[in-house]
């Protein structure tokens, strides 16, 4: 069973570049309609030129470091001015470093956990009434493989990526009995600027393509079965199974 | 020949100026400088992006 996401509204953090910009794009194709959050407006504006040129739609953009609890509040209140409701939130933006125990010093770990973990968990809270607006009901949290396993160096990045998937199961019990969903997805090494700065020792053609993850955001948010999909992993074909 | 050799010292300056990659490098030094190391999906803000006439809301 799918549905057509033609007009849904569908808010997509860190969507000027990698993942966020490819699911941005393919909302686009779907003809859904995107909003676009990003730290950078240059970024912004590049994704939201390629829509227009897509679609002849002008998508709202909304500049805001998610670090901040009141740039969450400012975006959640141009969203509901713009729509007065929300179908999906896709939590996508992250941050990541690499470096030994030694070499991360708190500020480091401070923000990895504010992007990463503490931003979807206000995102969630704060568009939750506009969620409740909407007919799509569906929030999806991209964490990482590092949200299931742990890389050396990646400390701060992987306790984050766990606690987003661990507050998604949470959220998920809570929020099923008003019938929204809360997915996560998985993707190993995805060819974006933040995976060839923090590992530089795969080869760009082993990485997943940005777009492989954008269909499968559009496959889960077009699923419209009994069946819900909690879930998703990806890896990397040259990695080994299962991670 | 004085013009043209000015000609192409000039070509090339304005090609590493307006380089994407010059662009990412320096960003990724000052993103260094700035965050101890740490990278992000949005921290290259030194690139240079077409104006462009969609307006961008700001909620900072």
């Amino acid at each position: 069973m799918v549905r057509t996401l033609e007009g849904m509204v569908c808010l997509v953090t860190g969507a000027g570049r990698g993942i966020g910009r490819a699911i941005a794009l393919e909302l686009a194709r779907q003809k859904a309609r995107p909003i676009l959050t990003s730290r950078s407006s240059g970024h912004l504006v590049q994704t939201a030129a390629a829509i227009k040129e897509l679609t002849g739609l002008e998508p709202l953009c909304v500049q805001a470091d998610l670090a901040k609890e009141q740039a969450i509040d400012a975006l959640v209140a141009k969203v509901g001015q713009a729509y007065q409701r929300l179908d999906a939130l896709i939590n996508n933006a992250g941050v990541t470093f690499s470096g030994t125990i030694e070499q991360t010093p708190t500020s480091v770990w401070d923000h990895c956990m504010a992007v990463n973990a503490r931003a979807p968990f206000i995102l969630c809270r704060q568009f939750l009434p506009l969620l409740r607006n909407g007919t799509g009901r569906m929030i999806i949290n991209i964490s990482s493989v590092v949200g299931v396993k742990g890389y050396a160096r990646q400390t701060a990045y992987t306790a984050s990526k766990h606690a987003l998937r661990g507050f998604s199961i949470a959220l998920a019990e809570e929020l099923a009995p008003e019938g929204i969903t809360v997915h996560v997805i998985c993707p190993g090494g995805v060819d974006t600027d933040l995976v060839r700065q923090v590992r530089p020792d795969i080869p760009q053609d082993q990485l997943i393509r940005p777009e492989e993850i954008a269909r499968v955001v559009i496959w889960l948010l077009a699923s419209d079965g009994q069946g819900v999909v909690d879930e998703i992993r990806i890896r990397r074909r040259s990695a080994r199974p299962w991670f | 020949m004085a013009s043209t050799i000015i000609k192409m010292v000039a070509a090339v300056a304005k090609a590493i100026m307006t380089s994407r990659v010059v662009g990412k490098r320096i960003s990724w030094y000052s993103h260094f400088r700035r965050a101890n190391l740490a990278c992000d999906e949005d921290a290259s803000s030194l690139c240079i992006s077409d104006p462009t006439p969609i307006p961008v809301h700001v909620a900072n």
